[in-house]
């Protein structure tokens, strides 16, 4: 059930005068309107003049659907079922979300949030259940799933994950096959008050299914997560929009074109791609590569959110901040929910680069991001340039349990830095702690191409991989993943030069220290 | 023991490779079983997969310890099961760091080498069969008792599609294994 409350003047001069039934009123107050409906055309609402004795009953058309205009899709309509849930607190949260976190930085435009891509995953789930042919019902369930799939994100989405895993009580938690996000989504989808209103319990069951990693119907599945998802389709051409790059641009109606929906011999459906839409789909998994590759892994945004994560950790570990705590310390209660559901980017920035923490050591990343004074790339290196005993540790190097072998050589590295260059730091802090040693892995441009054991199929007699179907991908090595170690650190330059300089003086001793140290 | 180890320890004990995809990912889950370590398995369609076990496997890849090549595995199928096939082959990096690896944990590389060879002994399998022989086991797992019928049913709810027979090769194995016993 839904309150719904408007100006009758207002509603009538919107245009929809036409839409009400039976009611009278005097045209010339201004009436208010009070009521109640469902996801029905018409329903019965109570209509209250500013006298409150002049009480009648009317029966008014309520929407039956909302269009959004949106600068990817152009419109975006929802039905009634779907405009309450975006209504909801939990749905308006993700306007306080930005999609690609601090790309911003790098990217002005890229302030987009989380609320408006959900719309477009919707959209695009839409069209993809009428081209593959879905009933209604599934219809409904790839739509619904779809517009609920980011549920759950906390501020900086993705980045908020590890500190999430780091603090949350394990204990507490189902099996670890799920992300912590994905645990907040199925806990909002279930419990939230205002979405189970507008969802009964079964289709909630069924939409946690849906989004869950486990089993269900392969085709829709295909559509919620795979590598030709709705959400990839909208999120590689909204944050290309946004970004103001073409690297994620494709051709989606084409790419809808050529998509099928085949049964194998079993009966099961799977998406599949038509023989003549192999180029259509070579296009599309280029641009998630360059998109990875160009934004999402950029090396600013590498670094943003390694300070993110490593404020977070000295706010909660040495700093002892409560409240920071608090926000991740994830125990699967709808408690820690309401707390959780509270917090966006801006809130999070804002409110640990005040005032109040000044002198801390999470104050000078959380301020530092929040004014653009970031910590500097001085040392980048593929681990395979590294001895074969070396590479594991340096990979892993980032992981929770290597915690004590990461400081230890981070304080190193500083002692080698200082040598080289000027830190900038908070007086009266331990500076090590501003150096960063991360170790990340860029998948190969095929590998983009699938998801784990889930590849895309070309509808030929027998169906064939998509890789091997393309000449272009065919002829793409397969071992072109890298795994990379890079060191960022708090120091300033002032020119192009210095900064070469500085990162060709630290290139063999950090190198050398990286080696000794990670075996 | 990390699921790195785990892995490496398993190429080793498979003779330095393994075919296909779907076989390291069953193969792994039956070792996971015997060694008693949770790898993270859950019920997909394809049976029990693990994310983290093909992000290990693939972190492996990248660090230069294993190589991957693509071979066509034939025809598609009815089960959904890959068409081109995935092979995964020890390094010799991978074999450098894999002795250094021996020698600091003798033990776990003698409980892995164990539990590959029990595999192996319990009914050298293909990659088809050990993947029905895993849903089986996931299944009776979470069944405690069931009878070849309540297996293919079951099946079913995960969206997965077994027949008697399959599923009476599979039991088998499991027994086998000593994973499954049967009663009257």
């Amino acid at each position: 059930m839904k309150r719904i409350g408007f100006k009758l003047k207002e509603w009538a001069s919107a245009g929809n005068f036409a839409s009400w039934k039976y009611v009278c009123f005097d045209s010339r107050s201004e009436v208010f309107i009070l009521g109640y409906a469902r996801a029905v055309t018409a329903c019965t609402i109570e209509v209250q003049n500013r006298i409150p004795s002049e009480r009648f009953r009317a029966t008014i058309a309520v929407p039956e659907s909302r269009t959004i205009r949106d600068p990817i899709h152009r419109f975006i309509k929802l039905n009634e079922q779907e405009t309450e849930i975006i209504d909801s607190e939990a749905f308006q949260r993700l306007r306080n979300l930005r999609q690609l976190a601090f790309a911003y930085l790098v990217y002005p435009g890229a302030t987009h949030t989380r609320f408006e891509h959900s719309l477009g995953v919707c959209h695009v789930a839409g069209l993809l259940a009428r081209k593959l042919g879905f009933d209604e019902d599934q219809t409904k369930l790839v739509r619904l799933a779809a517009l609920l799939h980011d549920l759950g994100h906390g501020p900086f989405s993705h980045v908020s994950e590890e500190a999430l895993e780091r603090y949350s009580d394990r204990e507490k938690l189902p099996p670890k096959t799920h992300k912590i996000h994905e645990l907040i989504t199925t806990i909002l989808i279930r419990e939230d008050p205002q979405i189970a209103r507008s969802l009964a319990q079964n289709d909630r069951e069924r939409i946690v299914n849906a989004l869950g990693p486990g089993h269900g119907e392969p085709i829709l599945k295909n559509v919620l997560s795979g590598p030709l998802d709705a959400d990839k389709q909208d999120y590689l051409l909204r944050d290309s929009y946004y970004c103001g790059v073409q690297y994620g641009m494709f051709d989606l109606p084409q790419l809808h074109e050529v998509l099928c929906n085949i049964a194998d011999p079993a009966g099961d459906r799977t998406l599949m791609i038509e023989p003549g839409g192999v180029h259509t789909l070579e296009q599309f998994v280029l641009a998630k590569y360059y998109i990875t590759t160009q934004v999402v892994r950029h090396r600013i945004r590498l670094i943003t959110d390694q300070m993110l994560i490593r404020a977070i950790i000295l706010g909660v570990e040495e700093d002892q901040i409560d409240e920071l705590r608090a926000l991740y310390a994830f125990d699967g209660s709808f408690d820690f929910i309401k707390r959780y559901a509270a917090w966006g980017d801006t809130r999070l920035l804002q409110a640990f680069s005040s005032e109040q923490f000044e002198g801390k050591l999470g104050h000078f990343l959380f301020s530092g991001l929040l004014r653009r004074r970031l910590l500097k790339l001085v040392f980048r290196k593929p681990v395979i340039q590294f001895s074969p005993d070396a590479r594991e540790a340096l990979s892993a190097i980032s992981k929770p349990k290597n915690a004590d072998k990461r400081r230890h050589i981070e304080k190193l590295l500083l002692e080698e830095i200082q040598k080289h260059a000027k830190v900038v730091t908070t007086p009266g802090t331990d500076p090590s702690h501003f150096v960063i040693v991360h170790g990340y892995t860029l998948k190969s441009v095929k590998e983009e191409a699938r998801n784990d054991e889930a590849s895309i199929l070309v509808n030929e007699t027998p169906p064939i991989l998509f890789e091997s179907a393309s000449v272009l991908f065919n002829s793409i090595n397969e071992k072109l993943s890298e795994t990379f170690v890079e060191v960022y650190a708090p120091v300033e330059y002032q020119t192009p030069a210095e900064r070469r300089s500085l990162k060709n003086k630290l290139s063999a001793p950090i190198a050398a220290i990286l080696e000794g140290a990670s075996q | 023991m990390t699921i790195n180890d785990a892995l490496l320890f398993t190429y080793d004990a498979a003779g330095g490779s393994i075919q296909g995809k779907t076989n390291l990912q069953k193969k792994m889950y039956f070792v996971a079983v015997m060694l008693g370590k949770d790898f993270g398995y859950g019920a997909h369609y394809y049976g029990p997969y693990s994310a983290t076990v093909a992000a290990a496997n693939q972190e492996l890849k990248s660090l230069g310890y294993l190589s991957e090549s693509t071979a066509s595995a034939g025809s598609y199928n009815a089960s959904g099961f890959e068409i081109a096939r995935h092979d995964f082959q020890l390094t010799p990096d991978g074999r450098s760091v894999l002795a250094a690896k021996k020698a600091r944990s003798p033990e776990d590389w003698i409980r892995v080498e164990k539990a590959v060879k029990r595999l192996s002994e319990a009914g050298d399998l293909n990659y088809m069969e050990l993947s029905i022989a895993a849903k089986a086991y996931f299944l009776l797992k979470q069944a405690t008792r069931a009878s070849d019928t309540e297996l293919v049913k079951q099946a079913t709810k995960f969206g997965w599609t077994v027949t008697e027979d399959e599923i009476r090769k599979a039991v088998e194995f499991l027994i086998a294994l000593d994973l499954a016993k049967a009663v009257d």
